[in-house]
């Protein structure tokens, strides 16, 4: 079969990081190819290369078998390629049309004629099956539908071949479903489809063949048909993973948080949850799923004292902790991973030493009338970088230096250590590789096992899955079901995350139609 | 380079971060000297003659060197203090017009029949509760309403150095002759501080404020509050995550700060005027910003640099005695050294952010890589 894009011997250095080294990927014409990778492995970096955004200090792009150079996006578009970034680029204010037409107007007598456009924009949406209204504005859209259309903008620009970055990353599973759909319509008709993901189980789904990266270098090319989701892990980390858990069925005990009619409003000052019961048992782990944005953060901003609420009452082992402050919350057993780790997690300027003490400085044995007890801290960090195997050369290193990965078990690390009867736990793994994401789930597990109450907040549905004893849906600021996760159906669940109940269309794709 | 460096080192690292500290500063000073010493040359005085008066100020008049060095300790450490914990005291100056007033307040009054050895200590308690006071001001209006202490610092400065001047000239005002001086009465000769260098100024005063920057190392180093101010000044929201009252340590760092330039305020009058006069203050807490910047808020190290500028400004008047040459050169040294100095910190600033941006070992950078770059079009 014919390539319709050629990668040959690719390398680009960054200063101080070999991003691409030597890598060498081939696409299909008409096929649907993976590229796969953890954050890192240069993946983003050779598209990027490929759709004009970087140069590459060596090597060759071809491109329906001639060599070419791509030194800006433009040129990438003259060859027909076109990119799906993760981040929209989309006029809310602007209709469909108008928005694929930005950049590349049709004219008649020196005036716009979006007619033209509209007319082509529904021939090439019925062509491939994407429904999508041409007159419609951009900003009452759901993301699934934004998704179409920058998928149909570059398609409009003439696109054969097809590059997503992480295209899933912000779908609900249902809306994953319909862009794979779409994907697999594309190819049909002779478009070849890139899309960069990490996601193991959407990549065997969908994609044809798999390109493994890390750390700069190809590791893999496979056909999906021949390999699972071990191997196209083991390709990844470069050792042996455990994906699935292993876990105990829970034993619950006494409600150790509990939420009562809590109402909050967002920085904008809107509603952001409205009349949130929940209860977290001593001895379990509950999930919080729901698409990003539907009130997690105030949720757990609430809980940890950092957002006051405007109704309603929280305790904690059945004490009134409403507008508790952070500190008086950590006394009384509050721990909390917070979901942005360079914000909030860690001072990436401070030593790692001076990152694990945060929450325990203040007393013995680290410290005795405010003095410190600096071979107590010491020995405390060491302990801790020793028992959650944090990769540092010693206790005074600056934690911005460490890999994302290892950042996170410092917070991870602080915040179990004192075995804390309840952890909030916000997107515990995000941006974390897969080799960490296994040793934290593990942790938290553990924690669980020894009895503490867990609220897990997460983005990613399978970390809520397979974690998760019980399961609450947060939609629009509430809590529209809670179930055990042995009764939790994942489709029912995604309709949940998108707001509708029973067996209907999620809203999404009803608007679109 | 953002890996962890896992080669032996030569020296042990703790040595290895003070020679990394010490050698930049003491270049850029270096290069200032040169720099001046070349305008000198090139606007027709004598270089020679420069270097003459600086050896001086090290020599037969170094007793007003450490006149100098006295005062720039304390403002050095003073806003060391603030800007560990990222607050921004920019307005020491007014705390030590006010730590005056209250000093010379209690040194007419209650103080004036007191001994020394009581006397002393009761003048320079007023002044660093005046200066705290002072200070209480612009940190009220910041955690009450929010307004930028940088700004109500700032203007509480002219607030201040008016209210020294209105009270010498009406209630606090010399009797008889010295009313014309603008100025108090000078205090009782008990209340004066010890000359510790004879023909000089220099007083013990010095001994005090070496005591306070070392006692402020320890505060720093070995003490939760210094930690605390240390947490919430490099990211805030980190701390108040983990239990840090932002409020508390903003205090701490404000008053803290103030209270020092309230002690500069007392000292100054009681060590080296003897009594108040108006306008006693030349700009002490904005030199104290360069002494911070120069020794990176490391308490230890604004000693030596408050040294170096007490010794350039010493060095200036027997310049302009002696050499006939514009004080206003030592000027041009403190510009250069803070134009170098923040250069050199905004340098670095943007070097790890580059590298932050071009890593993709960290999560969100990689995706900066694409979503940044090239494309135009709005989101």
């Amino acid at each position: 079969m014919a390539y319709s894009v050629e990668l040959l011997d690719i390398t680009k250095r960054f200063p101080g990081v070999l991003a691409n080294d030597g890598v060498t990927v081939r696409f299909e014409e008409g096929g649907i190819h993976a590229v796969i990778g953890e954050n890192g492995a240069g993946k983003s970096t050779l598209m990027g290369i490929l759709y004009g955004l970087h140069q590459p200090d060596a090597g060759q792009i071809i491109v329906r078998g001639a060599r070419v150079t791509v030194p800006d996006p433009s040129a990438a578009i003259a060859l027909h390629l076109g990119m799906v970034h993760q981040h929209f680029m989309l006029v809310p204010s602007l209709t469909v049309a108008e928005n694929v037409i930005l950049g590349n107007t049709p004219t008649r007598r020196g005036l716009t004629d979006i007619k033209v456009a509209e007319e082509r924009l529904s021939a090439l949406s019925e062509q491939y099956g994407m429904a999508v209204r041409p007159g419609a504005r951009v900003r009452d859209l759901s993301v699934g539908i934004l998704q179409r259309v920058e998928i149909l903008k570059a398609l409009y620009r003439g696109a054969d071949v097809l590059i997503l970055d992480e295209p899933t990353a912000v779908l609900t599973p249902q809306e994953s479903f319909a862009l794979f759909d779409t994907l697999r319509a594309l190819s049909a008709q002779g478009k070849t489809i890139v899309f960069i993901s990490h996601k193991l189980k959407e990549v065997l789904a969908v994609a044809e063949r798999v390109t493994v990266m890390r750390g700069g270098k190809v590791t893999g090319e496979l056909a999906t048909a021949g390999t699972n989701e071990r191997e196209l892990a083991r390709l990844m980390v470069g050792r042996e993973v455990i994906l699935t858990i292993d876990k105990q069925d829970p034993t619950p005990g006494e409600v150790v948080l509990e939420l009562r009619g809590v109402h909050a409003i967002d920085d904008r000052r809107l509603p952001a949850l409205r009349d949130v019961d929940l209860q977290v048992k001593a001895g379990t782990i509950m999930g919080i799923a729901g698409v990003e944005g539907n009130g997690q953060t105030e949720l757990i901003e609430v809980i940890t004292g950092l957002r006051p609420t405007t109704g309603g009452r929280i305790s904690l082992g059945g004490t009134d902790i409403t507008g508790r402050s952070p500190r008086e919350l950590r006394e009384a057993g509050l721990a909390h991973i917070p979901e942005d780790r360079l914000e909030r997690g860690v001072s990436t300027e401070a030593t790692i030493e001076e990152n694990l003490i945060l929450d325990t400085f203040h007393k013995p044995p680290l410290s005795r009338r405010g003095w410190l007890d600096r071979k107590a801290i010491r020995s405390y960090a060491n302990q801790l970088i020793r028992d959650y195997e944090i990769a540092t050369p010693d206790a005074e290193t600056r934690a911005g230096s460490l890999s994302g990965g290892n950042m996170q078990k410092i917070v991870v690390a602080r915040e179990i250590a004192g075995g804390p009867p309840l952890l909030i736990a916000a997107q515990p793994t995000r941006g974390v590789d897969v080799g960490a994401i296994e040793y934290i789930h593990r942790r938290i597990v553990e924690l669980r096992d020894k009895g503490s109450a867990v609220l897990l907040i997460s983005a990613e549905l399978d970390e809520i899955l397979s974690l998760a004893d019980e399961i609450a849906v947060l939609y629009e600021g509430r809590i529209v079901s809670v179930q055990p996760r042995a009764e939790v159906d994942e489709l029912e669940l995604g309709l949940r995350m998108a707001g509708v109940h029973g067996d209907a269309e999620p809203d999404g794709a009803g608007a679109a139609a | 380079m953002t890996l962890p460096q896992t080669s032996t080192p030569i020296f042990s690292r703790k040595a290895r971060e003070i020679l990394d500290g010490t050698i930049q500063p003491v270049v850029v000073i270096i290069f200032a000297m040169i720099g001046v010493l070349v305008l000198l040359a090139a606007t027709g005085y004598d270089p020679a003659k420069a270097v003459d008066a600086m050896g001086r100020s090290l020599g037969k008049d170094l007793g007003g060197t450490i006149r100098w060095t006295t005062p720039l300790i304390l403002t050095g450490v003073a806003s060391a203090l603030a800007f560990r914990a990222g607050v921004l005291n920019i307005g020491v100056d007014g705390q030590i017009y006010v730590g005056g007033i209250f000093a010379s307040m209690v040194a007419l009054g209650p103080a004036s029949t007191m001994p020394g050895i009581i006397g002393i200590p009761v003048v320079l308690g007023a002044g660093i509760l005046g200066g705290a006071l002072w200070a209480l001001i612009p940190g009220t209006l910041r955690v009450r309403f929010g307004a930028d202490e940088l700004v109500t610092s700032i203007l509480l400065i002219s607030v201040a150095r008016l209210l020294v001047e209105f009270l010498v000239l009406g209630p606090m005002a010399a009797a008889g002759a010295a009313s014309a001086s603008l100025g108090t009465d000078q205090f009782a000769e008990g209340l004066w501080l010890p000359v510790i260098i004879p023909r000089s100024t220099a007083n013990l005063g010095f001994f005090l404020a070496i005591a306070v920057a070392i006692g402020m190392a320890f505060l720093f180093y070995r003490t939760t509050i210094g930690y605390a101010l240390k947490m919430v000044g490099q990211n805030r929201r980190f701390a108040v995550y983990g239990g840090i009252s932002p409020v508390k340590t903003f205090m701490i760092a404000m008053l803290g700060s103030g209270a020092i330039g309230g002690l500069v305020g007392s000292m100054e009058l009681l060590g080296v005027m003897r009594r108040m006069p108006q306008g006693f203050n030349p700009g002490l807490g904005f030199d104290g910003i360069v002494v911070a910047l120069l020794a990176r808020n490391h308490p230890i190290a604004c000693i030596f640099a408050a040294l170096f500028f007490g010794m350039l400004r010493t060095a200036a008047d027997n310049m302009e005695r002696f050499a006939d040459t514009p004080r206003t050169v030592v000027q041009i040294v403190q510009a250069i050294i803070v134009l170098a100095v923040s250069a050199q910190l905004s340098f670095g600033w943007l070097r790890s952010r580059m590298n932050r941006r071009s890593t993709p070992t960290s999560g969100p950078a990689s995706d900066e890589l694409t979503s940044r770059s090239g494309i135009d079009m709005p989101a």
